[in-house]
């Protein structure tokens, strides 16, 4: 039920993305051309300079779009009238999240490729394109000329962080979206609030928790060690739980105190 | 056999106002039922209780002896009173999406019911009316041969005409063991189909009698029965 609930959910944010991709991807091939041109004079540079504009807002709406389509797909989806589907349907409440949740965490990457693309075909060449695989070659080595040893555990760490922390704030957005509808009125504007306060209460948190950790580590001469071998794993380790929280509460609220109009 | 629906003290609060007290109700197999009561009696309450989408606050509710929860969704047929189709969808996507998740849905029948009723199944249900949204719903509905029907104002957004082919609809499509709940007022309208009936006056359920009995005891019709229980 779970892969059906996702291919569902799949189709009905394809057809909202696939068009922004398609645009990108086209307008990305198009600037590219007129890059080469190498254009210099005054009236084609403006229309040239309007090109890239457009391509640089399709980027930002791509990003942005990503974002919305989750918290308007997770609300509209679940607890406005298409909520009377959805949890009659024969699934459970785990379902139903996790089936968002991964659809989301997979727009999120395939709209971060697509954007790096449409960066790389308008301006990759083949010098530059050299350079830059250079570049990245170095980092390892780069990595161990300070961390010795850990580079190879920092940047798994490093990747690690980003998808946990990814997950952990859709979570706090899903269960800011269901705390919302806990309201018998304005469940929206209560969503907005909820997640407002539950991200700057867990910023207050970080800071202290970071504050607290810093004293722990200032004394230690060896810095570069402590970062990959505590202070990360801690970091990680905290928002992991913080993601599980938040899941767990959005999932008590499902079962429990589901309140549609 | 456990009966298809049992209710042992029912409660539901929401915030300070009761929407259903202390209910009590246990409903056969292969029976029509007519679940009616004025605005506000808790009818929407008891069927979104039935359905899983709100949890009691006291007392117990059994579908086939389990509580509702996956296992009671595979049974239970729901119409709310909302459009609750996504409106990009075609109608012949929704069709898809209830063979995907329902195992007793029947695409064979909802394209039938399609065609007799003459809706396009290629058709956006954002071109729709909200009559004809209403009328796919109850399609879908009606095409999986679940063993307990809950519809909720099943026939208040159609026209007279098409009533009549709803009611036949709901008569024709479910099998004896199969119990057909409907909450309505529009009680003339629906009261030649009706087995049984349940009065639900401010959360409490005020009568449950087989129809005939009624009109035996009575020498009345539903309809003016009711109209002299509730009035204002």
């Amino acid at each position: 039920m779970l892969g059906k609930l996702m291919k569902h959910e799949l189709n009905a944010t394809l057809r909202l993305l696939a068009p922004l991709y398609i645009a990108l991807l086209f307008m990305s091939l198009i600037n590219r051309f007129i890059f080469q041109l190498n254009i210099q004079e005054g009236i084609l540079m403006f229309f040239t300079g309007i090109l890239m504009f457009v391509q640089i807002v399709l980027i930002f709406a791509i990003l942005i779009a990503t974002v919305l389509i989750m918290i308007i797909r997770f609300y509209k989806n679940l607890l406005s009238d298409e909520g009377y589907l959805m949890f009659t349907l024969p699934v459970n409440t785990h379902q139903l999240i996790i089936s968002k949740l991964v659809i989301t965490l997979f727009w999120l990457i395939i709209s971060i490729v697509i954007v790096l693309s449409s960066l790389s075909i308008t301006f990759l060449t083949a010098d530059n394109a050299g350079l830059i695989i250079n570049e990245i070659k170095n980092i390892p080595d780069r990595l161990s000329v300070t961390f010795g040893d850990n580079s190879l555990t920092l940047v798994i760490e490093l990747i690690l962080m980003i998808l946990v922390g990814a997950v952990s704030n859709i979570m706090i957005v899903y269960a800011s979206i269901a705390i919302g509808q806990l309201f018998s009125k304005h469940k929206i504007l209560a969503s907005i609030i909820s997640y407002v306060v539950i991200y700057n209460a867990l910023q207050i948190i970080l800071l202290i928790a970071i504050v607290i950790l810093s004293f722990i580590v200032t004394g230690n001469i060896n810095f570069t060690n402590v970062l990959p071998q505590m202070f990360f794993p801690i970091i990680i380790a905290i928002t992991l739980l913080t993601g599980l929280g938040f899941y767990m509460i959005t999932n008590g609220i499902f079962e429990k105190k589901l309140n549609l109009e | 056999m456990n009966p298809i629906l049992e209710c042992k003290s029912l409660t539901k609060i929401y915030s300070g106002f009761t929407a259903l007290s202390d209910v009590n109700l246990t409903l056969e197999r292969g029976r029509i039922i007519g679940l009616l009561g004025p605005n506000g009696s808790g009818k929407t309450t008891l069927l979104k209780l039935i359905n899983g989408l709100l949890v009691p606050d006291s007392g117990s509710i059994q579908i086939e002896g389990k509580k509702p929860g996956v296992e009671t969704k595979r049974i239970v047929s729901y119409l709310p009173e909302k459009t609750y189709l996504a409106d990009w969808m075609k109608v012949s996507q929704v069709v898809e999406f209830f063979h995907d998740f329902y195992e007793n849905f029947n695409p064979k029948k909802a394209y039938d019911m399609l065609t007799d009723l003459k809706i396009d199944p290629e058709k956006h249900l954002n071109t729709l009316s909200k009559g004809t949204k209403e009328k796919v719903q109850l399609i879908l509905v009606m095409s999986r041969e679940a063993d307990l029907y809950c519809l909720d104002e099943p026939i208040g957004g159609v026209d007279p005409a098409s009533r009549d082919y709803i009611l036949n609809t709901i008569i024709n499509n479910y099998n004896e063991n199969a119990t057909v709940l409907i909450s309505t007022h529009l009680i003339a309208d629906i009261e030649k189909v009706l087995d049984e009936v349940i009065f639900l006056k401010d959360g409490s359920v005020t009568l449950h009698s087989s129809v005939d009995d009624i009109r035996v005891a009575e020498s009345k019709s539903i309809d003016s029965l009711f109209r002299e229980v509730f009035k204002c």
